[in-house]
């Protein structure tokens, strides 16, 4: 080979490297900061957790997803999605069967090892970690990328960013109030510093009082609640809301409780990392008012 | 091969367990003075720290010390019953048996009945009943007209424990995200749920239990050298292994339902006390009993007050402090063999 | 005093014994002698209750066996297994006080009875040994000690009866003489002894009855002069031996 005809060669492969990254169009970084990459915007989605499913659906990429795991339950649509597993147990040839050209996984839901066996099948993963607020207007921006609907995401991402700034302006100058948020009555379980309603009780003016553990839902004892002695308890159950108040009712020793301020907020809103949030937020944020 | 009297080492134990019962009273997320011990007995609570104490901690320690009493002494029983010294309470299925039965009634019984007031106890019937429905299905299997032959036994009990998993495993296959939720930290070792109904419901069991097994010491000690044997010593060999079978799985199974699968007890401490005092059960009932109330006290403790204000679960400590523990003492045993 | 009358088991369709009447006289030993599978450990255990009969009974101080309490029975009838496993660190000592479970003499009657058996089987260097870290002889003599300990003293119900199986498998010379002086010495109190052993000589020599099995059935009953002959030995074990004196005791000797 003549070293003209080589220097053509190499020059061909450049060009076709180049045209290559080109017309592959879509780049986005996922919470692992791994790259994914879409030739065009995904036609065929598959979600693995709720709060994702529900992100599709409010970037206007309903119509894309093909199916997701159990308790994907908003909006109503969604519910006549198939259901290929739950959050920890995936039935990988359903999944395959349904060709999906975007897999959207929730890291710490679903785990590593889903993660993993996804990305050795050769699929397009791209794995959402949401721990705080300003995490769910990108998740949104990233999915409505990926599904190349930038100006419906940026629409909804519009709202969320006003919602959340009438509620950061409206309780921004309030004094702080000390909150125990339960999840779990038996054994009696909390959020950590590190978990996203920690985030939303700050944007409250409220400080959880297990902000410092480090464990994102941590179990924790009766009396690390009592030493704590929080203004406001906030029961965040699925189930036995009542229960939890006339537990908590034991001791009249407790600030919360002298006071009454004991209430319930609905955690379908408040546990799950979509732009709903704001709804649960604003609901609680308006019961911690009540204390002060 | 030195051993310490038995009667030196019970009284020690004595006092250890003295200690590690002020230990877990006075350590926690709210710092107690000392001087507040005599408010745990006052009729009327005076403020916070007496309700702590009165409330939380009292029957946490209590049924700590009386779980990890009943737990170590059915496993010296049961050690002394199969001729095993590493013989466990959850070979012959009591322990798999009590899951089985509380996760019934958790999934069948639904958010309703465990909301309510007959939640825990109905939790604990489940877990009781499973328990020695186990226990007498293993039994039954391993039972011929010649007698309880003890390997059908443990290999009846391996069958069950694996049924009773896959029996666990199936339910929470079918069961929503709540139930799963209660199914697996009810099996994590659930030591935080303490009240008084919980540690009374245990004491009912244990104390009685704790009194009336080392009564049975001789006729255990002259099982050890055989059934036969134990037969023309004049033991009524058939009437022990049932009365002794159904107290164990009583115990155990109480146990597993108040405070979860708390693994290791019933297997280590036996195992320690007698390397320590000799394997007379006329004395390595009631010091597998101290030991263990110890054991499970400090365990919990720790469990308590180590990542506070989070918890962990007691079962997690115990096996990461008694397991090097019981290898060292192991390795200690063999050096002095062969030195 | 122990006698057996018609005594038959069979166990899944197979006869292992076919009516055995046998007597275990006080102050005598008998020796249940016979091949392999001839039915000796299967009497033996009919004989001290571990198993019952298809049919027939057994016959111990007038009463049928299942008419003693376990209790008082095991004051009187001590029995020896050919093996132990006892995989428990007890001391010699803490073996031997075992033999006194059924008795309620009292502790410091107890341990004078534990220290005089062990000195017995020359053991009482053993007392503070653990078990599992003895010899096999060692751990023999103890079991020995054991039973002697347990039908130590007679007992007002009746004569007592000791029960052994080869007894003297893992002794040497000296302490296989050692225990059968000491089972005659029980003998000379009173006590009835059966022995089932393989060894026709050490039979011979110590029994004053024999029983011969051969495929479930007893075969011959009687003195060892009588039982031990050249016609029988042929039959039963299949062996041409001859029959000789011993020249000190006088007793029966099969030399093959």
């Amino acid at each position: 080979m003549s070293s003209q005809r080589l220097w053509h060669f190499v020059l061909f492969l450049f060009w076709l490297l180049l045209s290559s990254h080109l017309s592959a169009d879509i780049h986005v970084e996922d919470d692992l900061g791994r790259e994914i990459t879409l030739s065009k915007p995904a036609q065929r989605v598959i979600s693995l957790a709720p709060h994702l499913t529900e992100v599709v659906y409010a970037v206007g990429g309903g119509d894309h997803m093909v199916a997701t795991v159990a308790w994907s339950d908003f909006p109503e649509e969604a519910k006549s999605l198939p259901v290929i597993g739950s959050n920890n147990k995936i039935n990988y040839e359903a999944l395959l069967a349904y060709k999906p050209d975007l897999v959207l996984v929730w890291g710490i839901g679903n785990g590593e090892n889903i993660i993993k066996r996804l990305t050795s099948l050769g699929l397009n993963v791209f794995v959402n970690e949401p721990r705080k607020l300003g995490g769910i207007p990108k998740t949104l921006n990233k999915i409505g990328r990926l599904l190349g609907r930038e100006l419906e995401s940026e629409e909804t991402i519009h709202q969320f960013q006003a919602t959340l700034e009438g509620l950061q302006s409206k309780y921004q100058q309030v004094g702080k109030v000390s909150v125990y948020y339960q999840i779990w009555q038996s054994p009696l379980i909390s959020f950590g510093g590190e978990h996203l309603v920690s985030d939303v009780l700050r944007l409250c003016g409220a400080q959880n009082i297990f902000s410092e553990v480090k464990p994102l839902v941590p179990r924790i004892g009766v009396e690390s609640v009592l030493a704590a002695d929080p203004e406001v308890i906030i029961v965040g159950q699925y189930t036995d809301v009542e229960v939890a108040f006339e537990h908590w009712r034991q001791w009249p020793q407790l600030r919360a409780v002298a006071n009454k301020h004991l209430y319930k907020v609905d955690p379908y809103l408040l546990h799950r990392h979509t732009p709903r949030i704001l709804q649960g937020a604003a609901q609680l944020c308006s019961a911690i008012d009540k204390a002060r | 091969m030195y051993r310490y009297s038995p009667i030196k080492f019970i009284s020690l134990a004595g006092v250890a367990l003295v200690m590690a019962l002020l230990c877990g009273l006075f350590s926690g997320a709210s710092d107690i003075p000392l001087s507040k011990i005599w408010g745990v007995f006052s009729l009327k609570a005076l403020d916070i720290d007496h309700q702590i104490l009165q409330l939380i901690r009292l029957p946490r320690v209590l049924l700590a010390a009386l779980a990890g009493a009943c737990l170590a002494s059915c496993g010296a029983v049961m050690q002394g019953l199969f001729r095993n010294p590493l013989a466990d309470p959850s070979l012959i299925g009591v322990s798999s048996g009590a899951s089985v039965g509380a996760s019934c009634v958790i999934f069948f019984g639904g958010a309703s009945v465990i909301g309510s007031g007959i939640g825990l106890p109905a939790i604990t019937v489940g877990a009781f009943v499973g328990g020695l429905l186990a226990t007498s299905i293993v039994y039954r299997l391993a039972t011929s007209v010649t007698g309880t032959s003890v390997a059908t036994m443990l290999l009846a009990g391996i069958a069950i424990t694996a049924l009773s998993g896959a029996i666990t495993s199936l339910f929470s296959f079918f069961a929503d995200n709540e139930m799963l939720r209660r199914i697996s930290l009810w099996q994590m070792g659930n030591l935080d749920g303490a009240d008084w109904p919980r540690a009374l419901s245990m004491g009912l069991v244990a104390i009685p239990l704790i009194l009336v097994l080392p009564r049975e010491g001789q006729a255990l000690n002259a099982m050890l050298l055989g059934e036969s044997e134990a037969r023309h010593l004049g033991v009524d060999v058939e009437t022990m292994k049932r009365r002794l079978i159904l107290l164990t799985a009583l115990g155990v199974g109480v146990a597993v339902a108040v405070s979860g699968v708390v693994a290791f007890v019933g297997l280590i401490v036996p195992h320690l006390v007698r390397l320590i005092i000799g394997p007379d059960h006329r004395y390595l009932i009631p010091g597998s009993a101290i030991l263990g109330a110890v054991l499970l006290l400090l365990a919990d403790t720790a469990a308590r007050t180590l990542m506070s204000p989070a918890e962990l679960p007691t079962g997690v400590i115990t096996a990461l402090l008694g397991a090097p523990f019981f290898v060292g003492l192991l390795l200690q045993q063999r050096m002095r063999m062969v030195g | 005093m122990l006698e057996s009358r018609q005594l038959s088991l069979s166990i899944a369709g197979f006869k292992l014994l076919q009516g055995v009447d046998l007597q275990v006289r006080p102050g005598e030993v008998t020796a249940i002698i016979g091949p392999n599978g001839a039915g000796k450990t299967s009497l033996m255990r009919l004989l001290c209750g571990e198993i019952k009969p298809s049919s027939g009974e057994v016959i111990f101080g007038g009463l049928s066996l299942d008419q003693w309490q376990p209790k008082q029975l095991a004051r009187m009838l001590g029995v020896l297994p050919q093996d132990s496993a006892l995989n428990f660190p007890f001391t010699a000592g803490e073996v031997v006080m075992m033999g006194r479970i059924p008795h309620a003499t009292g502790l410091a009657k107890d341990i004078e009875i534990v220290d005089a058996a062990l000195a017995l089987v020359g053991g009482s260097y053993l007392d503070k040994r653990p078990y599992t870290q003895m010899s096999g002889g060692e751990k023999q003599r103890v079991q020995l000690a054991r039973v002697l300990a347990q039908i130590w003293e007679p007992d007002a119900r009746g004569d007592r009866v000791l029960i052994l199986d080869e007894p003297t498998s893992a002794f040497d010379l000296a302490h296989q003489q050692l225990s059968l002086d000491i089972v005659k010495s029980f003998v000379r109190q009173g006590v009835g002894v059966l022995l089932v052993v393989h060894d026709l000589n050490l039979a011979a020599s110590c029994a004053d009855q024999l029983v011969m099995l051969s495929c479930g059935r007893l075969v011959a009953q009687g003195a060892p002069e009588h039982v031990l002959s050249v016609d029988l030995i042929e039959r039963v074990f299949n062996v041409t031996a001859s029959i000789g004196v011993h020249p000190r005791t006088g007793s029966p000797m099969v030399i093959v």
